[in-house]
């Protein structure tokens, strides 16, 4: 009988692991511990033993009945569990989960820095605070030039430390401190004296260029300004590649890309140009290349300054400018 | 400078319309900026290029690049000094290049239609003949003149001095302005008669019957002139001209037109008097080398057809070599200076659209020489941002907290923003307000940027990074993601140095920020020296480890960094002390330390640990 019982509750192990996998709890509950199950009928069979065998084999007929009882209430339990976790509301909305954000600027930055480095260009920084020195008179902005009063400086002590109105003084650090070849881009901030408004902020970003070698001339200008274009606007962007004048080149070079709004034939955001204005450009002045040290017979170079902010506003749908460095501006 | 076609084409025999005309100009500098009105373009001059303010300039660009022909405007014969008197005293010398003094005679009446429908298309009102030919001469010569009724002028005698410090002159619009001595003047022995090369006075006003003038047309250093216009905010014809480099020739031209058009137009007249102050005049001569056309501008033009431009352009050419000449600058050019100028106007008349495009000559890749502080900073902004936070840049202008390191603007637009900010914490507090605005509780910003000091007579600017958070979060959110942040650049070994409201990073002797309440900064070029190699994989096995609870009393206002630190000098087996629970009782908190034994050399035992352990003991004792 013993061992009929040890036989029984072996079966039980095996059947249970069917059971589970059929997921029918229920009808092994009834072929166990039914009124014609298999405990029941070993209970039946208890009058026909000896006293003795009675006294042994009763209890372990009740343990095997509560052991049989306990499992499968296990089992239920974890196969009700299992059928909760697979349904699952893919409908419902997620958790809202904080995240961090770069600055629209920082994330164009970094655009443009990934387009010149491939072009073998470093990152070059600058003071902000600057000298007359560097942000004018190695510029070919002698003093009394009218270039001077449209840059409308903010000064810390007159005439000679300023905040910088351009990233053009990181270039003529560069070109002072480094021997060419000299291949640098210019991330940074700089000043003008006006009040911020809609399109013109006192504090704004430029990204400036300068390349400086032998035989550099207006045509890699070109290549380089046409490949930036389209890395910044897409391939099919057309540019305009026209005069203009900037005190600290010769040639000067103004860059314009057509008006994707209107296609070239003229709206508001173009003012009826039909182009928009994007950078300014040009081979650097000789006078630039000999103030800073450098033979204007066997170097040539150019350099281009792109106001940043507009770039940013437009690509990333910013109402204006102001939201970018006012303080006014959430990530949703 | 407003373009009217029929006025241009009084200049120059074109047959081009209106588009190709403006496309043309804003090719070679002078882009179109307002859509075309009634014939008549608005052009955004070359800065260096006044001579363009005037039809005849503008005519000559045109011609350059069509090889239409130009019809100069007739000139009457140059004139000698004539004077029964001196009309002139010109006593401010060094800023007056030209001066020149037509004293006339004539009938004043009603302008000829021809010149009244020009000005109209410039937009320019009729006043009677003589002003109105002075006008018409202005938009077409590009010289401004003026006009002054003799009988008003007392003394009969022009004077040209620099005003006096609070010197009155009331326009002759009827604003009054205070003048100082930085200001030219044209006035008589008692009254001020017009701002020099800015704006006439009352007296110059209203000339009806009179029959006597003195018209002049004058060159002055234009710097001067610009800042008059600028310091009094008045913006004229005259000034927008004058304050520019204009040729010192261009006056007596444009006094000759003015006698010419007086015959033209059979106006009677009787010239007095004619006098000339003149400092003289340079002509420019420039060697060019068309190879430098090539190393410059990287396209081939050959000999005949740089000739063709340059002849067009005016330039006197003598060939001094093969692909050498001397070119002679025409007197009007006054923005030509060096070679790269002539090699520009070629490139320009040439056309840049026929400039090809070609790529610069990579090999030898150049040495990388972005500095170790750039690549730092955008170390910082990636931790930061995965961290969850949010990257703001804000203006560094700041309204001046009087402290004495601040570095002050001399001449702020906003009494505001008059300073540079102290600390990156102060511009960003309005990042702040404006989440709150927003009902936004999770504020986790920080700028990268800088920070400007006044030390003794220098003024220093530095590097930082800034973290603030608010709302939900707690100190310890604070304090750990500034270990993450930490960690992320693999800066391990530092110590908190708590002084009153804050703590100091420090790692050794050196500083690497600060930790507020609900801020922190870090200092770039200390976090450069504090740099290390690339962070190393560490092993991470439990089942090598022994972990250990201790619980103390301390007082309430107890520094919990040191008796982690001390636990952790203990023994190289404690690897790591974590705060783990923090309960605060009426006096004292109980501080629950998990500790973290560890040897990565081998497995470690109980028994290597009991010693620690004691030591630990008798430590934690001290502290409560």
């Amino acid at each position: 009988m013993k061992e009929k019982i040890e036989k029984i509750k072996r079966k039980f192990n095996k059947d249970l692991q069917d059971y589970i996998k059929s997921s029918l709890l229920d009808s092994l509950y009834l072929e166990y511990l039914g009124k014609k199950g298999i405990v029941n009928n070993l209970l039946s069979q208890i009058p026909n033993l000896l006293d003795e065998d009675k006294k042994i084999v009763g209890p372990k007929i009740n343990e095997l009945k509560v052991f049989i009882e306990k499992e499968i209430n296990k089992a239920r339990a974890v196969f009700e569990k299992q059928k909760d976790l697979e349904w699952v509301d893919f409908t419902t909305p997620g958790n809202k989960v904080k995240t961090g954000h770069y600055h629209p600027t920082t994330l164009i930055i970094r655009e443009l820095n990934n387009f010149f480095r491939y072009y073998g260009y470093s990152v070059a920084k600058g003071p902000e605070i600057e000298t007359d020195e560097y942000n004018f008179e190695k510029l070919n902005l002698p003093k009394d030039h009218p270039a001077r009063d449209l840059q409308d400086s903010l000064y810390i002590k007159e005439p000679d430390i300023l905040l910088r109105t351009h990233s053009s003084s990181v270039e003529t650090r560069v070109m002072t401190s480094t021997k060419p070849p000299i291949r640098i881009v210019v991330p940074g901030k700089c000043y003008r004296n006006e009040s911020t408004n809609k399109s013109n902020s006192a504090v704004f970003y430029q990204y400036e260029g300068l390349a400086i070698d032998k035989n550099i001339n207006m045509t890699n200008l070109k290549f380089t300004l046409e490949e930036m274009a389209r890395f910044l606007y897409g391939k099919d962007v057309k540019t305009r590649f026209r005069c203009k004048y900037y005190p600290q080149v010769e040639p000067g070079v103004g860059l314009d890309i057509k008006c994707t709004f209107c296609e070239g034939s003229g709206c508001s955001v173009c003012k009826y140009r039909g182009f928009i204005e994007l950078l300014g450009a040009g081979m650097v002045h000789p006078k630039a290349l000999e103030s800073c040290g450098i033979n204007h017979k066997v170097y040539s170079g150019f350099a281009f300054g792109i106001g940043l902010d507009r770039i940013v506003i437009t690509k990333f749908n910013i109402p204006d400018i102001r939201y970018l460095y006012s303080g006014i501006m959430v990530y949703v | 400078m407003k373009l009217p076609l029929i006025w241009l084409k009084d200049c120059i025999d074109t047959k081009k319309g209106p588009k190709e005309i403006s496309d043309i100009y804003t090719s070679i500098g002078h882009m179109l900026d307002e859509p075309i009105k009634n014939d008549v373009l608005s052009l955004e001059v070359r800065q260096n290029r006044p001579d363009c303010l005037s039809i005849i300039g503008l005519a000559r660009e045109l011609s350059a690049v069509t090889g239409d022909s130009i019809n100069e405007p007739q000139i009457a014969k140059p004139l000698k000094r004539i004077s029964q008197k001196n009309y002139l005293d010109v006593r401010n010398s060094s800023k007056i290049n030209r001066f020149i003094t037509l004293h006339i005679k004539i009938k004043v009446g009603a302008s000829p239609e021809n010149i009244v429908k020009r000005l109209e298309l410039y937009k320019i009102p009729s006043i009677n003949n003589i002003v109105d030919l002075t006008n018409f001469v202005m938009v077409e010569q590009g010289q401004p003149m003026h006009v002054f009724d003799i009988s008003k002028v007392h003394g009969r005698k022009l004077i040209i001095r620099q005003a006096e410090v609070e010197e009155k002159f009331t326009t002759l619009l009827g604003t009054s302005i205070n003048l100082n001595e930085k200001d030219i003047v044209i006035a008589d022995d008692e009254k001020i008669l017009g701002l020099a090369g800015v704006i006439g006075g009352n007296s110059s006003k209203a000339i009806k019957e009179s029959a006597e003038f003195i018209v002049e047309a004058a060159n002055y250093n234009q710097a001067s002139i610009r800042q008059s216009s600028r310091r009094h905010s008045i913006r004229t014809e005259a000034s927008t001209r004058l304050e520019k480099y204009l040729s010192p020739k261009l006056p007596e031209i444009a006094v000759q037109r003015f006698i010419q058009l007086l015959y033209d137009n059979n106006i009677d007249f009787e010239i007095l008097g004619y006098e000339d102050y003149s400092k003289g005049l340079n002509n420019i001569n420039i060697k060019f080398n068309s190879k430098e056309l090539k190393r410059i501008g990287g396209v081939d033009i050959d000999n005949e057809k740089i000739l063709k431009i340059l002849s067009r352009l005016n330039f006197g050419t003598e060939k001094e070599g093969d692909g050498l000449y001397n070119i002679k600058v025409p007197y009007y050019r006054t923005d030509i200076e060096c070679e790269e100028d002539i090699i520009e106007e070629i490139l320009r008349i040439n056309g840049y659209e026929n400039i090809p495009s070609n790529a610069i000559n990579l090999s030898p890749p150049l040495k990388e020489i972005t500095s170790k502080e750039y690549i730092l900073e955008n170390a910082i902004r990636d931790s930061l941002v995965k961290l969850g936070f949010d990257e703001h840049i804000t203006e560094p202008l700041i309204g001046s907290t009087k402290n004495p390191n601040e570095i002050i603007l001399e001449n702020p637009f906003n009494k505001d923003k008059d300073a540079l900010r102290t600390e990156i914490f102060q511009t960003l507090k309005q990042v702040i307000r404006t989440y709150k605005k927003n009902k936004r509780e999770d504020v986790k910003i920080f700028e990268v940027g800088k920070y400007y000091l006044k030390e003794k007579n220098s003024y220093l600017e530095y590097s930082a990074v800034t973290a603030v958070v608010e709302g939900n979060y707690t100190f310890k959110d604070l304090k750990g993601y500034m270990e993450n942040l930490l960690k992320d650049l693999n800066i391990t070994r530092y110590e908190i140095k708590p002084k009153g409201s804050k703590g100091y990073v420090m790692q050794k002797e050196l500083c690497l920020g600060k930790i507020k309440r609900n801020n922190f900064t870090l200092y770039i070029s200390a976090l450069t020296k504090a740099l290390k190699s690339s962070q190393k994989y560490v092993e991470t096995d439990v089942r090598n480890e022994i972990i250990e609870d201790i619980t103390i009393e301390v007082p309430l206002k107890t520094y919990i960094g040191p008796i982690i630190s001390n636990i952790k000098s203990i023994s190289e087996l404690v690897y790591s002390v974590d705060l783990i629970d923090e309960l605060e009782k009426k006096y004292l908190k109980a501080v629950t330390f998990r500790i973290t034994y560890k040897n990565p050399a081998k497995s470690i035992t109980d028994k290597d640990v009991s010693p620690i352990k004691q030591k630990i003991s008798r430590l934690v004792t001290s502290f409560s």
